[in-house]
């Protein structure tokens, strides 16, 4: 029984992990649309890759290329989640944001 | 007649119900972890449709250029991000007794996506405030 208990407590852990970085991923995704709505793409991706810290993240932006003040740009961010790698999992989350483009 | 119970027998049950215990604590666990996330999930998208459209609100001033319709402008900004827009409030920014630039509070709305959050707590909501001065 013992191992068993172990392994769904993990199980338990890694559940957790998960839930923290499905927040994140939302946190995240707002930011990129905060800093899309006032840069370019590229100042959008380094903002991103900083708030994330180590974690691999990937961002899309719609529309691409310039934004016209008062159009909605959009940030779909996907995270790569740090649950359940031990095991082999490459589990991405995704998460989207959309703010109206400001005058630079 | 009965037959005395063996040992084996007792250590059997007592490892059953250590399973089925488990399993219970496990999918309970489970379910109160997945509601709290749920509703972590939905405090950030209210946070950001709040965020979205008191910016998008303040953008529509016509201190910048906008149409002045702000509050219809914060109501795309939160729809744009799944919420809905319950109080839209157009704010004068004073400083020392004169207005000098303008501004927005809205709240917003948005459902959480798991039901038993949804029956719990209904509606999340979030505030945010926006404003501008001329020459910014």
């Amino acid at each position: 029984v013992t191992p068993l208990v172990a392994f769904l407590l993990v199980l338990v852990l890694h559940a957790g992990l998960l839930a923290t970085d499905l927040i994140a991923a939302q946190g995240l995704a707002r930011e990129a649309a905060r800093v899309a709505t006032v840069a370019d793409e590229a100042t959008t991706r380094g903002a991103l890759a900083e708030a994330a810290g180590r974690q691999p993240v990937g961002l899309t932006l719609t529309p691409a290329g310039e934004r016209r003040p008062g159009e909605l740009v959009t940030a779909e961010v996907r995270l790569r989640s740090r649950a359940f790698q031990a095991f082999g999992a490459e589990i991405w989350l995704p998460a989207r944001a959309t703010m109206r483009v400001e005058d630079r | 007649v009965s037959r005395p119970r063996a040992a084996g027998d007792e250590y059997g049950s007592a490892a059953l119900l250590a399973v089925l215990g488990t399993f219970i604590l496990l999918s309970v666990s489970l379910a109160v972890l997945s509601a709290v996330t749920d509703l972590g999930i939905a405090a950030a998208r209210a946070r950001t449709a709040a965020d979205a459209a008191a910016l998008a609100g303040a953008g529509a001033s016509p201190l910048v250029g906008g149409d002045g319709d702000t509050c219809d402008h914060a109501r795309r900004g939160a729809e744009a991000n799944d919420g809905r827009l319950l109080r839209c409030r157009p704010a004068a920014t004073v400083a020392a007794g004169a207005s000098v630039g303008s501004g927005i509070e809205v709240e917003v709305a948005v459902v959480p996506r798991n039901p038993l959050v949804r029956r719990l707590v209904g509606d999340v909501r979030a505030r945010a405030a926006a404003g501008l001065r001329p020459g910014e």
